[in-house]
């Protein structure tokens, strides 16, 4: 808990990212290929939102752009407010580790280190070390309910834990921006489900701004938020109301379209 | 301070622990670098030894005279080869002001006729045991003072079976003269391959073709506090017709000479570099195709916001423990091979100095192998995670 208090103490008012005018063009010339254009969107802590679309329609390159891998070939990004668009690599660098977790498909963790020594070797990029990095990975793997799997090695654990132990390692740098690519794609529902109900634990309880890019439909209904790409361009950015609103609304220019919850889902699982 | 130590040894950062954890993980590519570095290590060590060993052979009957000045022939470029000087120059050095003692020395190639009837070329090494500059030094059995008797001569323990002497008191024949083998001396190797016998100087001419009037060195030894640099300069003014030498400028022209104009010490150095290359080589291949495995996961830690530097931190680390494994194993395997060529005619030295250049040597090989795979980890594409 304490850690969520100062994540609410660092994070300013306003979103966490904010897009204008972002495009993407790989290439030049006849072979140029473009994979965004024209993309204005703010993710606001606190709230979940998942970046939906069929297979090339620029969520991979948006989430890239977002979590400052990729620079956008056209417009504006902000990260807490700072421009990081025309950045160099080392500086991005420095700036994903300071505000931004990944979490990964196919989980990246290293295979030669054991759950807590991955959550360990996220917590040493940040500089801690000694027993205090010990003390706080334990912590992180205790917040995604693998207290007792922190010897565990990556190949002794199921789908869903290594997952976790992810999201643990993103948790690392207490980011403001969780960025998380197709993370459910490998599991059953349930558990699927369950990883979705973390990031929204963790988005809603910690104040944190998760990114989620899947094509899982059935996990829709844990967002707060789904924005949906074509051809690399928004065409849908639906707003969830939660079903027990928070006090204040976190961003009330996200909330743009407000109809029943049951509504939205129906019609963005129909498309 | 103690506890700090202790708290890195429980708590390492953990670019070590992966660094170990990426080394381990693959057993058979393990050995295959370790081979390589001990391989590299054992190769330079044992030529370096060797040629330390072979320098050191050339001049130890001048680093071992316990003369200050050397004076010879002109032109005489190593002590077991050099003209004939006049005698005279002997009581000339003693006449210089500065000059504590002067003794002769001849060393001259000769034949030896071994109990079987065969021949053997040795180099005689005349001495005056009076004063005993040039004296056999590590005698093994038997007493130098011995050798002041005509007609006797002391060996080196190494050469006992090339020679076809078994025993103190043997009666030999050298140069067509009877001689008489009062004792023995221990490592005192002679870089030709063939032996130094030592006898008196008396005896010695009879040995060799030298007329008694004749020396092939006067050695000389300075008052204590007298500067050998002017007394050089005084004794070549004074004697004129010969060269005049200090003590470690005959011993490293004797060294370069055996070492570099005969290609001895070149093909020494020319293998010593091949085990470096080899070294490189077979470390550079394995580190790279160790990243190589593992670049997903550099590409993960890219991704996550590490550092060139600690990408290069890993990478180095694991240089340089592969480095500190394969020289500690190398360095062993060295020491046995020196220990096993002790009695052998080939002396191969591991001075302190050598062991830590080694040491040096290994970890800029290791480190310097890794510059490839340092080169593909910095043009990774974060990107490469979503792929």
């Amino acid at each position: 808990m304490t850690s969520a208090r100062s994540s609410l103490e660092i994070v300013p008012p306003g979103p966490v990212v904010s897009l204008r005018g972002v495009g993407k063009t790989y290439g030049a010339g006849k072979t140029a290929l473009r994979a965004l254009a024209a993309i204005d969107l703010d993710i606001a802590a606190g709230e979940v939102t998942i970046l939906m679309g069929p297979s090339g329609s620029g969520k991979t390159t948006l989430l890239s752009i977002i979590g400052c891998i990729l620079r956008p070939t056209a417009g504006e990004v902000r990260l807490l407010g700072q421009e990081v668009a025309e950045e160099n690599e080392a500086a991005r660098s420095a700036l994903r580790l300071a505000h931004i977790g990944f979490i990964f498909q196919g989980y990246n963790l290293f295979p030669t280190l054991s759950a807590r020594q991955n959550v360990e070797l996220a917590l040493d990029l940040k500089g801690l070390g000694g027993r205090a990095r010990r003390r706080r990975a334990d912590e992180l793997l205790e917040q995604v309910g693998l207290g007792d799997k922190g010897d565990a090695y990556p190949a002794d654990l199921s789908g869903g834990q290594k997952q976790r132990v992810a999201i643990a390692r993103a948790l690392a740098g207490e980011p403001s921006l969780i960025l998380a690519d197709e993370p459910t794609a490998a599991l059953d529902l349930q558990t699927g489900r369950r990883i979705m109900m973390l990031f929204a634990d963790l988005a809603h309880r910690l104040h944190r701004g998760v990114v989620v890019v899947t094509h899982d439909s059935r996990i829709l209904d844990l967002a707060d938020r789904v924005v949906t790409l074509e051809d690399g361009r928004i065409i849908r950015d639906i707003a969830l109301p939660r079903e027990s609103a928070p006090a204040a609304p976190l961003d009330a220019s996200l909330l743009r379209r407000r109809r029943s919850r049951e509504t939205d889902l129906k019609e963005l699982v129909a498309s | 301070m103690s506890s700090i130590t202790a708290a890195i040894a429980r708590f390492p950062r953990m670019s070590t622990v992966l660094a170990v954890r990426n080394m381990v993980h693959d057993r058979v590519r393990l050995v295959v670098t370790l081979i390589g570095i001990v391989f590299a290590v054992v190769l330079i060590g044992v030529q370096l030894g060797l040629f330390i060993g072979f320098a050191r052979t050339t001049s130890s009957l001048i680093d071992h005279a316990g003369a200050d000045l050397w004076i010879m022939a002109p032109g005489t470029r190593n002590i077991d080869q050099s003209a004939a000087i006049s005698e005279r120059k002997l009581f000339q050095a003693l006449a210089v002001p500065g000059i504590q003692e002067a003794a002769k020395l001849i060393t001259e190639f000769t034949l030896f006729k071994r109990p079987d009837g065969g021949n053997e070329t040795v180099i005689v090494v005349g001495f005056d045991p009076a004063q005993g500059l040039g004296a056999p030094w590590q005698v093994a059995e038997g007493d130098v003072k011995n050798l002041a008797y005509a007609g006797t001569v002391m060996i080196d323990e190494l050469y006992r079976e090339k020679l076809g002497v078994t025993r103190i008191g043997q009666i030999v024949e050298i140069g067509g003269r009877r001689a008489q083998v009062v004792g023995f001396t221990r490592g005192i190797r002679s870089f030709t391959q063939s032996p130094y016998v030592f006898a008196s100087f008396a005896s010695a001419l009879d040995y060799s073709r030298i007329r008694s009037d004749q020396t092939k060195y006067v050695l000389c030894r300075l008052v204590p506090g007298a500067d050998a640099a002017a007394m050089r300069k005084a004794l070549s003014e004074r004697l004129g017709d010969v060269e005049v030498l200090t003590s470690g400028e005959f011993s490293r022209r004797t060294q370069f000479y055996w070492m570099f104009t005969t290609g001895a010490g070149l093909a020494l150095l020319v293998a010593a570099l091949m085990g470096l290359a080899v070294g490189v080589v077979v470390v550079s291949q394995t580190l790279y195709a160790t990243t190589i495995d593992h670049l997903p996961e550099f590409g993960t830690l890219r991704a996550i916001g590490a550092s060139s530097r600690y990408l290069y931190g890993v990478i180095i680390r694991q240089a340089v423990l592969s480095a500190l494994a394969g020289y500690g194993i190398g360095l062993g395997v060295t020491l046995a091979i020196i220990r096993a060529s002790r009695n052998g005619g080939t002396a191969i030295l591991l001075p302190g100095e050598l062991a830590a250049g080694l040491l040096a040597l290994t970890l800029v090989m290791c480190v310097g192998a890794a510059a490839i795979s340092i080169r593909k980890v910095t043009r990774l594409d974060p990107a490469m995670v979503f792929k």
